[in-house]
């Protein structure tokens, strides 16, 4: 039966393709997206020692966090609190373009303050969640400078691990999966 | 009062004398007595270490060199540029003496003459607890892997570049010493498939549980197909002109039963090229049933065949839902087509 099922799949990949007859003439609906949680996201909280992690997206060129997304933090939040003391949310997020290459070092001022007032949006919201947890922001609108990196910051850190994960950047040819617009919501608990 | 008549400055340094007298001469006679026990621990396996080397200041000891081979055989199995073992310092803090492991340039060849080896050697456990004992007897906090390689090396008459190969392994294991509140350690692992595509895999292990519970998600984008041929052709035997592959993965063990899927996305496959050298008629015959399918199942817009194929493991064998798979793949081509990605359906709580 897993030959049959096997020949059966990759009889599906024919030597020669079939004629194109164009979009939507078959009527199979698009494939829709994904709404789990990106490997990249999970190896970052996996580096954090943690598995609470959940990815919101925003709207373009805007702020405002969305019903959908506010949940989701909520439900996080919920799992967190169950499990104990929280020590720390970490809030990482993107612009509506990806993460500047080496090249670029940083986005437009547009697309900083961008970040800036999304990360401000998720911490206000976080904050009132929580009742007060730490809340720490990164901005992946810029590369982290020189003295970041020397001194290996957090920042560099997250950005580092990140890019180690194999996030695209605004250089890349394929930017799928891409993290535009997104944001990552990580909870640290306590160890103490 | 002259210096060295001063207490503050002779103690010190006289301990430092001696942990360097201690160093001297008590390296050379470990290092000698850890390959003796190399060699002797396992009936069927030996291992060699060229050096031994003890970093006093910052409270580390490191394995050089580090090869292991079948007995009786030629060809080494392992090979490990350099195995680091250092004092975890941020838990000292936290009041726990554990250690750090870091492996260099591991190199790791699957080969039948192992695998007799490892399934002809009795007490296995008991050998790697007293190995594990030997070389790390401190607790083991975490341990990062660097350039690993890892070779299925079923046919070693195969030229190198034919073998199924991963290169370029980085992974990190981390909170091995899990408690109660804690539970979970957490694995990441990056590699090149073939020397063409990475893959991806990051889980959770929760050691406490009794048998070990585990979860891992795992993905490969844009695998060239052409790369595994040589492989396909061995193992199926299938061979293909072109075509892509984005894979992804998710499986979990808990109280002793494997569930997971697979959603393997095929793109712009191509199987028979016009003037193949067919290996006998089983090739021929996969080929060309392979060559039927795209009229069937192939969603036009993306070129694409994906389906989503369930397993699970238990006592009673290894099972696949053939059904649900072949329900995907129609449901893929004729009606919507699968998300690509992992679905988060298995995760240690």
């Amino acid at each position: 039966m897993k030959i049959l099922l096997l020949a059966f799949f990759v009889a599906a990949c024919s030597s020669k393709p079939a004629k194109d007859p164009g979009p939507n003439t078959t009527g199979v609906k698009k494939a829709q997206e994904s709404q789990a949680v990106s490997m990249e996201s999970k190896q970052l909280a996996s580096e954090e020692e943690t598995n609470l992690v959940t990815e919101i997206t925003f709207s373009k060129e805007k702020a405002t966090i969305s019903k959908q997304a506010q949940e989701e933090i909520k439900a996080l939040y919920q799992k967190a609190k169950a499990r104990g003391k929280i020590d720390e949310v970490k809030v990482i997020t993107w612009g509506d373009q990806e993460y500047p290459s080496v090249h670029e070092k940083k986005l437009s001022q547009k697309q900083l303050n961008l970040v800036n007032k999304r990360n401000d949006a998720l911490e206000s919201y976080i904050d009132q969640l929580t009742k007060g947890a730490d809340v720490e922001t990164f901005s992946m609108a810029e590369r982290p400078g020189a003295l970041n990196r020397l001194f290996s910051s957090e920042d560099a850190q997250i950005k580092k691990s990140l890019e180690t994960a194999g996030i695209p950047n605004t250089d890349t040819t394929v930017k799928v999966p891409g993290k535009a617009s997104k944001s990552v919501v990580i909870f640290i608990m306590d160890e103490g | 009062m002259k210096w060295y008549k001063k207490k503050k400055i002779m103690i010190p340094l006289g301990i430092f004398v001696f942990l360097l007298a201690v160093r001297a001469v008590m390296v050379p006679i470990a290092h000698k007595e850890l390959n003796k026990f190399l060699a002797d621990f396992s009936p069927t396996l030996y291992f060699h270490m060229d050096d031994l080397d003890v970093h006093i200041i910052r409270g580390a000891y490191s394995f050089d060199g580090i090869t292991g081979k079948v007995k009786g055989q030629k060809n080494d199995f392992l090979k490990i540029e350099k195995v680091d073992v250092s004092i975890a310092w941020r838990e000292i803090f936290k009041g726990k003496v554990v250690t750090d492991i870091e492996v260099t340039a591991p190199d790791f060849s699957y080969t039948k003459e192992l695998k007799d080896a490892i399934a002809g050697s009795p007490k296995k456990k008991e050998q790697a607890d007293s190995a594990k004992e030997k070389l790390f007897p401190v607790t083991v906090e975490s341990v990062d892997v660097r350039q690993g390689v890892v070779t299925l090396d079923d046919y070693p008459s195969l030229e190198e570049n034919k073998k199924f190969q991963v290169s370029n392994i980085e992974g990190r294991l981390t909170n091995l010493t899990a408690d109660k509140k804690f539970p979970l350690s957490f694995f990441n692992l990056k590699g090149t498939v073939l020397g063409n595509s990475v893959v991806k895999a990051t889980g959770h292990l929760n050691t406490l549980a009794k048998p070990m519970e585990w979860d891992v998600d795992s993905e490969l984008q844009g695998f060239d197909m052409t790369a595994a041929n040589q492989f396909l052709k061995r193992k199926v035997p299938l061979t293909f002109t072109k075509g892509k592959l984005d894979l992804y993965a998710e499986a979990e063990s808990t109280n002793g039963k494997i569930e997971g899927y697979v959603k393997p996305f095929l793109k712009n496959i191509d199987v028979m090229k016009v003037k193949e050298d067919f290996k006998g008629p089983k090739h021929w015959f996969i080929e060309v049933v392979t060559a039927l399918g795209n009229l069937i199942f192939r969603a036009s817009d993306t070129k694409s065949v994906a389906t989503k194929i369930p397993f699970s493991m238990d006592k009673s064998g290894f099972h696949v839902d053939s059904g649900e798979a072949l329900s995907k793949a129609i449901e893929h081509g004729f009606q919507q087509q699968l998300s690509p990605g992992i679905e988060d359906k298995y995760e240690l709580e």
